[in-house]
């Protein structure tokens, strides 16, 4: 058996095994190690194994990790949540819908300080919900804001899927993180003008609420100052080169430590609370990544990853339909995927795919750009039927809801998702653009 | 019957994912505990190493004196912490799982795949404890270092291998839950 149908092969067991509840991780060490003796022999696989597990978990580039993780816990437990959400409903709550526009703004200023989108959705509805259902907002439309708003934890940087991505990619996470910065400007605007839309169709679904005086709305805005020192302190400290991204890290877990004691009265507790979720999530996170350590080490054997990019450079499709077809592949398989590990499994058989494409742009801007996509691709996963984890979540917070109206609701905010993976496809400077001008 | 320890915290309500393990027996209990407690203690390792990176960044801003080698000390704090995390995402039933397929299936069926699974997991974990500890003796007789502060590399490999260690104990465990809850 050649090295290329072995790598196919094995990459339908793989899939067959986490469709049967393999973990995920699990499925890439077993499937990869199998594969690997079955190429190279025992032997070769038994000296590998010595050092990389060691090597890929003790590792500078990804301790950034364990540390952002650790600062969008803190960032739960710091009270920021509810200023945020005070400051942009006193802007915005006046208007139809406001107080779901509020309620995205906060979830995208939250997504400044914490890089996970989950966590997002659960930390802003818990402030924001009890108001949009006080204003008697729909509940499809509460709950499909506050969902497809948690996403945006994902794509606005600090982002732990970002990370990863320029780990694999052998991308700076820098230019990740600012490569990212606008598309997450759009999707935060997009999502206001979703619901700006929904209300103008159903009149009912957001009523709007009383108009805050100029004087409170600026009270409101020093409220926040402190989220935005975080935010400006790690990204600008990255950006201008006084500290490494694990360094910023590290430095914003810490400053947002102080904040959840001081401002959100964090006390033992809920720091044990905050360290048993950094673990857990982390976890997570490197069981997949020394999985997937295995796994690409067989495939690169396979040479399957290149020889896919060369059957497809040379099929005479267009570049742009390739990369399309690859979102579609996201789309799907975040129906019933988890977003990290569908990144995990596909980027390194699309990277050389990408990389063997002509699209007038250097090999890295072409990382860069499709990274973004991939992982705006990748966090719809997170909303659409049938496993939605960030419904769930919400759906379980608001308890008379029924789970098809949070689904419905959050169809909309899907729509917007796919314009916005349009906009970026076609007009690649969305995401290369800032990166360019540093 | 509640299995959840008198730990603080012990409850994780940011997340959604419900445990699919009750440990509800002594030795259940005692690893959970356990798990508990490395993963907490692994959490302090963390904190720490942010508080250390802020004094090592201002230090090197301020008065140009870098703490040297910190990004080795980083490197392997984390290290540790990421391994005395693994065992309590298992005892949680923490790890990433695509349910969608399976969702449908008798809760026996359900425990026999995942019998399968853990067992598996089992395996792999053995395995890579055993080249992990084939890995860290190298480390020890050539006395690898690390290039600034000369910390000896087996320290690293030393607790992972027993976070390892412990991470093969739960798995043990829930191969031995699933397989009796398979049966009832």
């Amino acid at each position: 058996m050649s090295g290329l149908e072995l790598g196919a092969i094995m990459f339908v067991v793989m899939l067959a095994l986490i469709m049967a509840r393999m973990p995920v991780g699990v499925a890439m060490l077993f499937v990869g190690g199998v594969g690997y003796v079955m190429l190279s022999g025992w032997d070769p696989l038994i000296n590998f194994l010595k050092t990389s597990t060691y090597g890929r978990v003790a590792s500078y580039t990804l301790s950034v990790i364990p540390l952002f993780l650790l600062m969008g816990q803190f960032a739960t437990k710091a009270g920021l949540n509810t200023a945020l959400f005070r400051a942009a409903r006193a802007w915005f709550g006046h208007q139809r819908g406001g107080i779901a526009i509020a309620a995205i703004g906060g979830c995208a200023a939250f997504g400044a300080i914490c890089g996970s989108s989950t966590a997002t959705a659960a930390t802003m509805a818990h402030v924001s919900l009890p108001e949009l259902r006080r204003y008697n907002y729909s509940n499809t439309l509460a709950t499909g804001t506050l969902a497809a708003g948690g996403t945006l934890g994902i794509l606005i940087p600090p982002s732990i899927i970002l990370v990863i991505y320029a780990v694999i990619a052998e991308q700076s996470i820098l230019d990740m993180f600012v490569a990212a910065f606008i598309p997450g400007i759009i999707a935060t605007v997009g999502y206001m003008a979703v619901v700006a839309i929904v209300v103008r169709v159903d009149e009912s679904a957001g009523p709007a609420a009383e108009r805050m005086p100029w004087l409170e709305r600026i009270k409101c805005l020093k409220e926040i100052w402190s989220t935005a020192a975080v935010f400006i302190l790690v990204m600008g400290g990255i950006y201008l080169g006084w500290f490494s991204p694990t360094e910023g890290a590290a430095i914003g877990a810490a400053a947002v430590g102080v904040l959840a004691y001081v401002v959100g009265g964090m006390r033992w507790a809920g720091f044990l609370e905050c360290l048993l979720g950094t673990a857990k999530a982390t976890a997570m996170i490197f069981l997949i990544l020394i999985g997937a350590e295995i796994y690409n080490s067989f495939l690169a054997l396979t040479q399957l990853p290149v020889e896919l990019a060369d059957m497809i450079a040379e099929s005479g499709l267009p570049p742009l339909a390739i990369v399309a077809i690859m979102l579609v592949i996201y789309l799907v398989l975040g129906c019933v995927m988890d977003a990290l590990a569908m990144i995990l499994l596909t980027i390194p058989v699309f990277i050389p795919i990408v990389i063997g494409l002509d699209f007038g742009l250097d090999e890295d801007a072409v990382l860069v750009w499709f990274g973004v996509l991939a992982v705006v691709a990748v966090e719809m996963g997170l909303i659409t039927p049938p496993i939605g984890i960030n419904i769930f979540v919400i759906n379980s917070m608001a308890e008379d809801v029924p789970l098809a109206d949070s689904f419905k609701g959050v169809l909309p905010f899907v729509a917007s998702d796919i314009v916005r993976v349009a906009i970026i496809l076609l007009f690649p400077a969305t995401a290369l653009w800032l990166p360019n001008l540093l | 019957m509640n299995s959840e320890l008198e730990f603080p915290g012990a409850s994780d309500p940011g997340s959604d994912a419900p445990g699919y393990l009750t440990a509800d027996d002594r030795f259940g209990r005692w690893l959970e505990y356990c798990a508990t407690v490395l993963a907490i203690f692994g959490g302090i390792i963390l904190t720490a190493l942010s508080a250390f990176t802020v004094f090592s960044v201002i230090g090197r801003a301020t008065f140009d004196s870098p703490i040297l080698g910190d990004s080795e000390v980083t490197e392997m704090a984390c290290g540790l912490a990421v391994f005395m995390f693994l065992p309590y995402c298992q005892i949680k039933g923490g790890n990433i799982v695509v349910d969608f397929f399976t969702a449908g299936i008798s809760n026996q069926r359900r425990a026999a795949l995942d019998f399968l699974h853990n067992f598996v997991f089992l395996f792999v974990v053995v395995i890579i404890t055993w080249r992990m500890i084939a890995g860290g003796l190298d480390a020890w007789h050539h006395g690898e270092i690390s290039m600034m502060l000369r910390l000896p590399i087996w320290i690293g490999y030393t607790g992972g291998i027993l976070a390892l260690i412990l991470l093969a104990l739960v798995c043990l465990y829930t191969v031995y839950l699933n397989f009796t809850e398979s049966k009832s």
